[in-house]
């Protein structure tokens, strides 16, 4: 099917139509939200909620962007509102924690650590400094961050995903990456 | 196509043969990504193989920053549309918001007040009911008493009739 197939299959609703375009962009919507997100459970369950929006307003796609932009933009959109909610979560918990309630979870994440292998452990840390750091930068290099280094998107296609112009990305990924640079070198000094 | 972005790269400076350990920090992503030039990927390996503070420096953070992979780690989910058209299906049958917000707490409070009226109604109509029930078992007794009075009389008139004779 082509992509336009693709679109007016999904708009009447056919289930063929829909799992075709499911199987298309999976791997790529579960990858962003990865990147993003930094967690492949989470990742999973977010991009499930983003071709549930896909099917659910195929009819708001309009036909003068790519169909795989307007995909990337809803998985941006659906992991940094997921990440708003966790970050709600955490600053919750952490007033909870300033009041005495016990951490389980980082006490089940501890005992989760303790049960790998010495390499994973050493690869998993330095993967969890480096999503620490992720984390830190502001909202929109992030974006570009990511989709240019983990989705190995143009400038062009990430200017399109993020409404923005060509050089607004170009700043932003490098600034991006100054800041990681600074995140980066801090832990180690 | 990616392009590169030429703010930070040291070029300009043509007389430098060696950065310095600032010059390193300030670049390590850079070289990492390979978006230094030509003559600052020389000044820059120039002073690491010398400093040992920075070559471990460059070692730890190149190790973190590319310790994040695309793709590689992930084995395609064979059962991920299954699931996703489970959830569709589970989202579709859902009560909807509105149903759930409004109507439910609104039938639940009309239910309530059905029931209160209900309640209230069915005690009416029983003292009525029973008021009536009191009413007629009171003509009854009446009835009843006349009978017997009237039979009593009649008993009476008898008795007499007996008395009479004797
Ligand atoms: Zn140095």
């Amino acid at each position: 099917m082509t992509e336009s197939e693709l679109v007016e299959g999904v708009l009447q609703k056919k289930e063929a139509a829909y799992k075709e375009l499911v199987l298309k962009y999976q791997k790529q919507v579960i990858n962003t939200c990865y990147s993003l997100l930094g967690n492949y459970e989470d990742a999973q369950d977010i991009a499930q909620d983003v071709f549930i929006e896909v099917y659910e307003s195929i009819d708001k796609f309009r036909k003068e962007s790519k169909l795989s932009t307007w995909i990337y933009r809803i998985a941006v959109n659906k992991s940094l509102n997921y990440i708003k909610v966790i970050n709600r979560r955490k600053w919750v918990k952490s007033i909870e924690s300033f009041f005495g309630k016990e951490n389980n979870e980082t006490q089940k994440i501890s005992a989760h650590q303790s049960d790998m292998p010495n390499n994973n452990l050493i690869s998993e840390e330095r993967k969890n400094i480096l999503q620490n750091a992720l984390n830190k930068l502001p909202e929109n290099q992030k974006i570009a961050f990511t989709l240019n280094k983990y989705e190995e998107l143009s400038y062009q296609q990430i200017a399109e995903i993020m409404q923005t112009s060509l050089s607004a990305v170009e700043s932003l990924i490098h600034r991006a990456k100054t800041n990681l640079q600074k995140y980066l070198i801090n832990y180690y000094n | 196509m990616k392009r590169k972005f030429k703010k930070n790269l040291l070029s300009n400076n043509i007389n430098m043969k060696e950065m310095n350990c600032n010059q390193i920090e300030n670049n390590i992503l850079f070289f990492i990504d390979k978006e230094l030039s030509q003559r600052d990927i020389e000044a820059f390996n120039a002073h690491i193989n010398h400093c040992d503070h920075c070559k471990l420096l460059v070692g730890n953070v190149s190790e973190a920053y590319l310790s994040k992979n695309k793709i590689v780690e992930f084995t395609e989910d064979p059962y991920f549309f299954t699931r996703l058209k489970q959830k569709l299906e589970n989202k579709n049958t859902k009560t909807p918001y509105f149903v759930k917000r409004i109507l439910q707490p609104a039938s639940l409070v009309s239910l309530l007040l059905l029931g209160i009226f209900t309640g209230v109604f069915i005690g009416n109509q029983y003292i009525s009911i029973s008021s009536v029930t009191e009413e007629s078992s009171n003509s009854q007794l009446k009835k009843y008493a006349e009978e017997n009075y009237l039979s009593e009389m009649n008993n009476d008139n008898f008795e007499l009739l007996l008395t009479s004779n004797q």
